[in-house]
């Protein structure tokens, strides 16, 4: 359904032009969830903010293919695109508080989505938002429907912003990294009703995140991102029992589970910084296995069904 | 929210008093005796001294002139101009309209180019368009507008000729002052050309007295816009798949209008203050006008009153756009 | 030179208006400092034979007067090139005056709180709540006529933004923990006041007072112009226009000149302390 081929997006600073997301690959199939993980500056935001058309203008975006329900969502014309955004594509934040716009009623917010695409009526909009709150947990959605961003907790918003984004039944639902502002018992909460909105609707999620229980918990496929450069694609259940790239074993073994009774691991050294160019593997400098060959182009490798991998080991 | 109001009235209290504690002694630092500035009279004999001494409670201890000075401005009574023996509050009254006309008409201008302007800069960051509507409102900004206001003369009245120098409306109408408001007024008379007599008058000194506001206004609305525009919100509204038009026109808007508005209301004394300026050059029979032909003619009752009347008026007004604030701003509310 | 002073003068020589306003500024303190050498003419010489000369490149202009004469036969500009100490003398003395006062009202409000904040600030509201250039008219006809007394009608209306401003910034320091840890080894109140805190308040002063430099400069010019401020024969800028006001619809020279020099002067100093602002104002400088 969704489609992206080697999807690259370069950022023009002062600094110079530096590469954020490199030869990106997708594919996304309709009801599935397909996680992407990696370290904050990996890159994971960036390239669904390109698919989005919602990155600055210093960004330049390059691909070999990207299609959506057999459309090239971004060659469309902006107001062809546009009926695209929010109603069969959306997408939801990490912030949910500073992503809602503190000066209307979060209701109204909402109601925007079906009047702005649908052409409803003010009161009809209204009544369809106020279902929708009670069908994504909001209690006392009357009264809700009032209220503005910063009279709301954080988890509160977040179902706001997935009510928004789910207003029109959309195939895709892309949401950035959607717990980690919140605190631990919400976490849940939201995973789980984002679970259930998936089975209702049968539709497919891209997660961002950076945290492996939440891709344990929720993904059917994981996509391990470093730095701008995809280092494993796999089935979850494939990853987690035979992780083959150094970076996903690295961070399978900082999960709190996995280190029961022994010290827990952490991968050191930083990302290196973008305006550093690699010709070799980009996770050699703090890899445990680096070898000479590893600074040579490394092309990805199968290691069996649906599990892909770039590494010379 | 109503915490917010009732705490910004009892702090007016103690201000209010410091200001009427500045006029009433204005009247007594000036050069020279008060009694000859409060009576005008130069030449006097000793009995008729005594008895304006009288007149005026200057014979009393401070305190007791204090409170009586108190209890009169309480009870509306500002004291009497000596060029035109009459009460300061009448005059001021009728010369009040004519500025309160001027500084809309400014204001209007300002918010009308202003906020477009700079929301067009805030657009177009850094790009040209930007950088000249910046360099030309930085010129907006240091211009001296008594200056401005003579190079309008020079060239619109002296080179080309097209509007008037000065007064509100042309000397072969008589106007009836039915609101005070010129523009309205010689609509209602129906005296045909009166109107656009009034327009023309009103066009010169209202550009001159909106530079300063609309500078300023546009400067901040593109400093909010550009902070607005990079928040998260605007980037959800994006996308929701709203039209650019719509995320900056509604959502982004909305948001900056909150900060335009404060700076709006802050205008209002830069406002009287230009119009001392602006009516001066222009002829304007303002209260601007009025307070400096007030001081050029030693009439200190009036220039007493004068202060006390509009420093009065910008606390009122500075009162409102709080109050505004707070009703327009969602964050304030509850 | 320190790390800081390197980091200022690369950032200043990058902003080229900033630069450019810089560049201005200097050349009219020059110009004031050595308005004798430099000026044609002595500011009060008059040319009997010459009134209302147009500039020189004009039809009927002279070679002998650049920017031509005013209507009792004066260069104007040399009395443009004598009226640039005025400026600057308001401006400078104007800024320091309200500086220091400024400072140490500011600071007493800010360190100690209290009902002596409380005082200092309704007295700051009280000034406020007066338009700026109508209180400086009033306190200019209190004072009489003159420059001085301009200079000192001014600095009481700026008072208020100086003392305001370095309330605020005590006050948010005096929550940060270098102040705690001086104020817990035992350092002395003035200690406190004026060498812990202080110096780490200077930002935004400077900032102000660059700006403050050029209001100065206006509402000086202003009050001149009204006939409060400096009196002729004087060539303080605004004062000279308000001498020109007559002449505006039949010599446009003598009312241009004098104003440029004022919007000039006044744009490079407002260009400076916008550049000023971006350098040394942390909450706008871009990492």
């Amino acid at each position: 359904m969704l489609r992206i081929r080697n999807l690259s997006v370069y950022f023009q600073t002062i600094k110079g032009t530096f590469a954020a997301v490199n030869n990106f690959d997708l594919d996304l199939k309709q009801g599935e969830i397909v996680s992407i993980v990696g370290e904050s500056g990996s890159g994971k935001s960036v390239c669904m903010l390109a698919l989005m058309g919602l990155l600055s203008k210093n960004s330049i975006i390059k691909y070999d293919e990207i299609s959506f329900e057999g459309k090239n969502i971004l060659q469309l014309k902006d107001s062809q695109r546009r009926s695209y955004l929010g109603a069969k594509m959306s997408m939801i934040f990490q912030e949910p508080i500073s992503s809602l716009n503190p000066c209307f009623r979060v209701g109204d917010q909402v109601a925007e989505v079906f009047r702005f695409h649908q052409g409803d009526s003010k009161k009809a909009a209204q009544d369809k938002t106020i279902d929708l709150f009670t069908q994504v947990g909001i209690a006392d959605a009357k009264h809700r429907y009032r209220d503005y961003p910063h009279q709301l907790s954080g988890g509160m918003n977040q179902r706001v912003m997935i009510a928004m984004a789910i207003a029109l039944k959309p195939k895709v639902l892309i949401a950035d990294e959607p717990t980690t502002a919140l605190d631990v018992t919400i976490q849940a909460q939201i995973l789980n009703l984002l679970n259930d909105i998936r089975d209702k609707y049968n539709m497919a999620l891209i997660l961002i995140t950076h945290d492996m229980g939440v891709v344990a918990m929720m993904a059917d496929r994981v996509v391990t991102l470093y730095r701008g450069q995809q280092v494993e694609i796999s089935d979850k259940e494939q990853l987690f029992s035979n992780p083959k790239h150094p970076y996903t074993v690295d961070l399978l073994a900082s999960l709190p589970e996995e280190a029961k009774g022994k010290r827990l691991n952490s991968i050191t050294g930083v990302i290196p910084p973008l305006h550093e160019i690699f010709t070799g593997c980009i996770y050699a400098p703090r890899c445990k296995f680096a070898v000479p060959e590893c600074q040579k182009p490394i092309k990805m490798k199968s290691a069996g069904k649906n599990h892909l991998y770039r590494c010379i080991r | 929210m109503f915490k917010v109001i009732s705490k910004n009235l009892l702090l007016m209290i103690p201000t209010l008093l410091g200001i009427v504690i500045i006029s009433f002694s204005f009247i007594r630092v000036i050069p020279g005796d008060p009694v000859i500035a409060l009576s005008g009279e130069r030449a006097m004999t000793p009995e008729r001294y005594d008895e304006l001494m009288h007149e005026f409670g200057l014979d009393l201890p401070l305190h007791e002139q204090f409170f009586s000075y108190l209890g009169d401005v309480v009870s509306g009574d500002f004291g009497k101009s000596i060029a035109t023996r009459r009460p300061v509050v009448e005059e001021f009254f009728t010369l009040f309209p004519a500025t309160v006309e001027l500084s809309l008409c400014a204001l209007f201008l300002a918010i009308v180019i202003g906020i477009p302007v700079g929301m067009v800069s805030a657009l177009k960051k850094g790009k040209l368009v930007d950088n000249l509507l910046m360099g030309v409102s930085l010129i907006g900004y240091s211009m001296p507008i008594f200056w401005w206001g003579l190079l309008m003369i020079v060239f619109f009245s002296g080179y080309l000729g097209w509007l008037p120098v000065s007064g509100r409306i042309s000397t072969q109408f008589f106007i009836e002052a039915k609101t005070g408001f010129l523009l309205i007024d010689s609509l209602l008379s129906g005296e045909e050309g009166a109107f656009l007599s009034t327009i023309r008058h009103l066009t010169l000194p209202g550009i001159v007295l909106s530079t300063i506001p609309l500078v300023v206004i546009a400067r901040q609305t593109r400093s909010a816009m550009v902070e607005i525009l990079d928040e998260d919100y605007i980037r959800t509204a994006y996308a929701k798949g709203l039209s650019k038009f719509r995320v900056v026109g509604i959502h982004a808007l909305r948001n900056a209008l909150i900060i335009v508005i404060t700076v709006i209301g802050l205008q209002i004394g830069i406002l009287l203050a230009g119009a001392i300026l602006t009516e001066s050059i222009f002829s304007w029979p303002g209260i601007g006008k009025w307070m400096v032909d007030s001081i050029y003619r030693r009439d200190y009752p009036a220039v007493q009153g004068g202060l006390l009347f509009i420093s009065l008026i910008v606390m009122t007004i500075n009162f409102i756009v709080d109050f505004t604030y707070a009703l327009i701003n969602p964050k304030l509310r509850k | 030179m320190g790390e800081g002073a390197k980091f200022f003068f690369k950032s200043l020589f990058q902003n080229k208006a900033a630069f450019l306003g810089l560049v201005i500024i200097i050349f009219v303190f020059a110009l004031a400092l050595g308005a004798d050498f430099i000026a044609p003419y002595d500011a009060s010489y008059q040319d009997r034979e010459s009134f209302l000369l147009p500039p020189s490149w004009e039809e009927g202009g002279s070679s002998k007067y650049l920017l031509g004469t005013d209507p009792i036969g004066r260069d104007l500009l040399s009395r443009i090139i004598h009226g640039s100490r005025y400026s600057i003398f308001i401006g400078v003395s104007v800024v320091s005056l309200s500086l220091i006062i400024g400072i140490i009202g500011g600071v007493i409000a800010g360190y100690f709180g209290g009902m002596i904040d409380f005082v200092i600030m309704r007295l700051m509201d009280i000034l406020l709540a007066f338009p700026s250039l109508l209180l400086a008219l009033v306190i200019a006809s209190i004072l009489g006529p003159g420059l001085v007394n301009a200079a000192i009608a001014i600095t009481v209306v700026q008072l208020p933004h100086f003392i305001r401003l370095t309330r605020a910034e005590v006050m948010q320091h005096k929550t940060k923990e270098y102040y705690t840890a001086t104020k817990v080894i035992g350092a002395s109140k003035i200690r406190l006041m004026f060498i812990t805190l202080l110096p780490n308040c200077f930002s935004p002063l400077i900032v102000q007072g660059t700006l403050n430099f050029s209001n100065a400069i206006l509402d000086a010019a202003a009050l001149g112009f009204l006939g409060l401020g400096a009196q002729p024969p004087t060539p303080e800028w605004g004062t000279m226009l308000a001498d020109a006001r007559e002449f505006v619809l039949s010599a446009w020279w003598v009312v241009t000149f004098p104003g440029l020099a004022i919007l000039i002067t006044v744009m490079a100093i407002n260009v400076f302390g916008d550049g000023l602002r971006d350098i040394l104002d942390p909450k706008l400088r871009k990492s």
